[in-house]
């Protein structure tokens, strides 16, 4: 397992199939999911705030109109005084004051009183009152200032307590006064003055409270420099609980902004009055619009939520649909790897798993057919060289060999006795070799001249024996047992009743890079059908021995060398037999030796089973 | 099935936050419906339909303003017994009122009788601020201070000193907490001297004589609005006072006098700010925000002729017009 898989397992973090595929589906759902909502709550905010916005400036534009109907009604008011009264009569003409009598009345829902004032702020007509308080000094009043100072200017005050006549009864109200220098005629003689009137401003108030909103939102008056004229919470303001941005704000132009105010974002529309430079301004915090409320902002989010837990259900199903096959294709390679009797593995799922799964499949079907063919060709070797071991020790040659030697002593033929003696010897030391399976090829001809020295004497030279190897061959390597068997076949089968005709040869060539060996009779033959079969493993019949025989030493070459070499028989019937032994030209040393005995060849990457 | 849920618990861990998160905002959601419906709040005063209730009035709807809040003023006369205002309060809590603001009757009966309806809303009790024995959340005036006031005011007219001068006080109820408490402090400020006590209400008998005898001393002291407005009507009627008029009261008749210079000075208590501090500490109370609150003491405003209508003071006082 490498580094990254061991953190990971230390780690605790699922590293399979189904856990990645939900992993990366969760994470993406949760992004989009994210993006979304974001999406949608900001589009949605801004649409809920404009909305919003606009509710409020429709509500503040009926309040402007209402509120520059007023101004204007009154600056009517004043000119028809001045211009059909004032201006075209003396002051000392009671006409004025009837006139002005007359307007009061016709307007006493809307004003509270009209006056006529000379330069030096002396009272010249009023109504309904015409006495001035004494503690009142009307040059020093700001409208009649203002009003002198801005000739052909009308002059709006802010709302203010009229305090400038006495009255009888304690009624206080709260008036705009209109003001404007006029020309008037004293004693035929221009003079100036000043026109005030003084509009009642609860009935704007009134007004205004009806209009304005009752939520979050709302509308209030100020001057130019933000001093404030009217708001729904000028009380709160004034005693501190309350803080109206109204500086900053009215130095803004007409339009619509958004600001940020002790914390909170909020929607500012401001808009001029007409004739007064004061500013009505509309005021719609965020937390006014539905989502920009708590409660809107929650159920957005809720729906979100929901929407996310929903897709981590679907991308579970998903992830789990996905990945099934690949796991139970899994699962039953492990069951196989656990050595399960008889594991079935997992072909279905998409094209692909079902493609792995036959392959998977097809290639341990493969591998056990190849384990059942090596072990079947090991327990071959192993059998072929029991065989061949057990020949090495024939007893039925040896009791025989050993019975010569004992007539050979008893009738004193005691030369003949050591001669074979010493070839039994050498026989069964080639044949033991130490348990070496690969010996050099000069031993193997030794050990095949030694058992036909031993067999011409006990078949009574009923045959002869030419057994050659080329010097130059003699080096090279070989399995031991090759040549004796077949002689032994060549002895039953060939020339074993010939009576001293029969021959047997025995050669070695080299032919390119393998050896090739002749064991050759001049026998009975046999036909090419039966010389066919008898290197078929069924034709391993036990006769005269150890029944190893042909079989045996092409199993073992075969085995050892390759399907191309082994043994090879030509034979025809009363002309004899020819066995052939082709193998590897390996040249015979210790290492080369060793590497035969486990099964390698020399020079060849792969090895020999 | 159980291969689909197995070595997934992570998931299953975060499904359930998530579904916990969800319930969560659904009961905040539920919470903030329940805290945002609309509530009624009954107001018991001694003659709710006097003007000198307008500024207070007033106070308690601005501070109601976006709380969804609807306020009920009880309408009642004179609040004389506990058990008087106890059936109004009944009534109230059974028409659904969410919580109460009660001006305490006379009586030592009524701290009980507030404790009980408390077990059942919240209260807050205003004009109070010598109610005794209670644990119920008060906004009202310091009335020994505002005595102190205007005591103040008497005093900066005679230089510091009015030893020799008759002084009268003038009040409604002389046996009633306020009026004792604004006594104290106009006595402390006036360096206790002796006072001739007139009654304003001639129905109710008590301690002091008659109004109309109130020629015979130099300085009058009117403890309350209503005890202004009748010295200041019986100086017009008389066409002028021989005594300097000063008094604690918030109407526009006192202001009248004040510009009419019948009356010299004026403490005028801020009504509007007890109604608006009422209303907050309630709307509080209502939302649990706050385990406990400390009571409130409302201001007050000093008033002469020259400083009547200064701008502020047109928007302090005159909360009526306009």
């Amino acid at each position: 397992m490498d580094l990254k898989q061991e953190k990971k397992r230390k780690l605790h973090i699922p590293n399979d199939i189904q856990s990645i595929l939900m992993v990366a589906f969760t994470l993406s759902t949760l992004l989009i999911v994210s993006v979304l909502g974001l999406s949608i709550y900001a589009r949605f905010s801004a649409e809920s705030r404009e909305a919003a916005a606009e509710s409020t400036d429709h509500i503040m534009n009926v309040a402007k109109s209402s509120l520059e109907d007023d101004l204007y009604y009154m600056r009517e008011v004043s000119d028809a005084l001045y211009y059909n009264t004032i201006r075209e009569t003396d002051i000392s003409d009671s006409a004025i004051s009837l006139q002005m009598n007359l307007l009061y009345e016709a307007n006493k829902d809307r004003i509270v009183s009209i006056s006529l004032f000379d330069k030096n702020g002396l009272l010249i007509a009023g109504s309904p009152l015409s006495t001035v308080k004494d503690n009142v000094k009307i040059s020093d009043c700001d409208w009649f200032l203002n009003a002198v100072q801005h000739k052909e200017a009308y002059y709006f005050s802010a709302p203010h307590i009229e305090n400038i006549f006495e009255d009888m009864s304690p009624n206080y109200h709260r008036v705009i006064s209109i003001s404007r220098a006029v020309d008037l005629t004293d004693g035929g003689l221009p003079e100036a003055g000043v026109l005030l009137i003084d509009m009642d401003y609860s009935r704007l108030y009134d007004g205004f409270s009806e209009t304005n909103f009752s939520g979050k939102q709302y509308f209030y008056l100020c001057d130019g420099s933000g001093n404030i004229l009217y708001h729904p919470q000028s009380m709160a303001i004034i005693h501190g609980f309350f803080k109206e941005n109204a500086k900053e704000e009215a130095a803004l132009p007409d339009g619509r902004y958004e600001l940020t105010y002790e914390g909170g974002r909020r929607d500012v529309t401001v808009a001029s009055i007409a004739y007064t430079g004061w500013k009505l301004i509309s005021v719609t915090p965020e937390s006014s619009a539905f989502i920009g409320s708590t409660n809107g902002r929650y159920f957005l989010l809720i729906a979100l939520l929901l929407t996310a837990m929903a897709l981590i259900v679907i991308n579970r199903l998903v992830a789990f649909r996905i990945s099934r096959p690949i796991t139970r294709l899994d699962r039953s390679v492990k069951a196989y790897e656990a050595g399960e009797k008889y594991p079935d593995i997992y072909t279905g799922g998409s094209d692909e798993i079902r493609h792995l799964g036959a392959s998977i499949k097809k290639s341990y079907a493969e591998i056990e057919e190849l384990m059942t063919s090596i072990v079947h060709e090991q327990e071959e070797k192993r059998h072929s060289e029991l065989a061949a071991l057990q020949s090495q020790i024939n007893p039925h040659f040896l009791y025989n060999t050993l019975d010569s030697i004992t007539w050979m002593v008893e009738g004193g033929r005691s030369d003949e006795a050591v001669a074979m003696i010493s070839e039994l010897a050498r026989l069964l030391r080639i044949s033991l070799s130490k348990g070496k399976n690969i010996i050099s090829l000069e031993d193997e001809f030794a050990h095949a001249q030694s058992y036909m020295n031993i067999q011409k004497v006990r078949y009574k030279d009923r045959f002869t024996a030419d057994i050659h190897l080329p010097k130059e061959l003699e080096n090279f390597c070989t399995i031991k047992l090759i040549i004796q068997p077949i002689l032994e076949n060549a002895i039953y089968y060939g020339v074993s009743e010939m009576d001293g005709d029969g021959e047997i040869r025995v050669t070695a060539e080299k032919q390119g890079k393998d050896i090739l060996i002749s064991v050759s009779d001049n026998g009975v033959g046999m036909t090419p059908e039966t010389a066919a079969k008898v290197l078929l493993p069924e034709a391993h019949i036990v006769k005269h021995g150890n029944g190893v025989g042909l079989v045996n030493v092409d199993t073992r070459l075969r085995i050892l060398f390759g399907e191309a070499y082994g043994v090879s028989i030509e034979s025809e019937p009363d002309e004899g037999t020819r066995v052939l032994i082709r193998f590897p030209a390996i040249e015979f040393s210790e290492e080369n030796r060793k590497a035969l005995e486990a099964g390698k060849i020399p020079g060849q990457d792969k090895s020999a089973l | 099935m159980k291969h689909f849920f197995r070595k997934n618990n992570i998931f299953l861990w975060i499904e359930l936050a998530i579904a916990v998160v969800v319930l969560l905002l659904f009961i905040s959601i539920r919470y903030n419906a329940s805290v945002n419906a609309e509530k009624r709040v009954s107001v018991i005063v001694e003659k709710s339909s006097d003007a000198k209730w307008d500024s207070f009035r007033q106070g308690l709807s601005d501070a109601a303003k976006d709380q969804n809040i609807n306020i009920v003023m009880v309408s009642t006369g004179e609040l004389v017994s506990a058990e008087q205002e106890q059936k109004l309060i009944d009534r109230e809590i059974e028409m659904g009122a969410k919580a109460l603001i009660v001006e305490p009757a006379p009586g030592e009966r009524t701290s009980g009788l507030l404790q009980k309806a408390a077990r059942n809303v919240p209260v807050l009790l205003v004009e109070a601020d010598c109610f005794g024995g209670s644990y119920l959340n008060r906004v009202s005036f310091d009335d020994e201070e505002l005595g102190r006031a205007i005591g103040a005011e008497v005093l900066s007219d005679f230089s510091g000193d009015v030893s020799g001068k008759k002084i009268g006080v003038l009040s409604g109820r002389l046996n009633t907490q306020q009026a004792s408490e604004r006594l104290s402090g106009l006595s402390e400020s006036l360096g206790k001297p002796d006072f001739r006590f007139l009654l304003s209400n001639a129905d109710l008998k008590g301690l002091g004589e008659d109004i109309s005898s109130f020629g015979s001393v130099d300085i009058l002291v009117a403890l309350d609005t209503y005890s202004l407005e009748v010295a200041g009507a019986n100086a017009v009627q008389q066409e002028g006072s021989p005594a300097l008029i000063y008094g604690i009261a918030s109407s526009d008749k006192a202001y009248y006098y004040l510009d009419r210079n019948i009356v010299k000075a004026l403490i005028v208590p801020d009504e509007w700010e007890e109604g608006y501090q009422a209303m907050s500490r309630t709307v509080q109370l209502l939302h649990h925000t706050s385990a406990s609150l400390s009571d409130a003491t409302a201001g007050y405003t000093v008033v002469r002729r020259d400083n009547l209508f200064s701008e502020e003071n047109q928007d302090r006082l005159f909360t009526g017009s306009k």
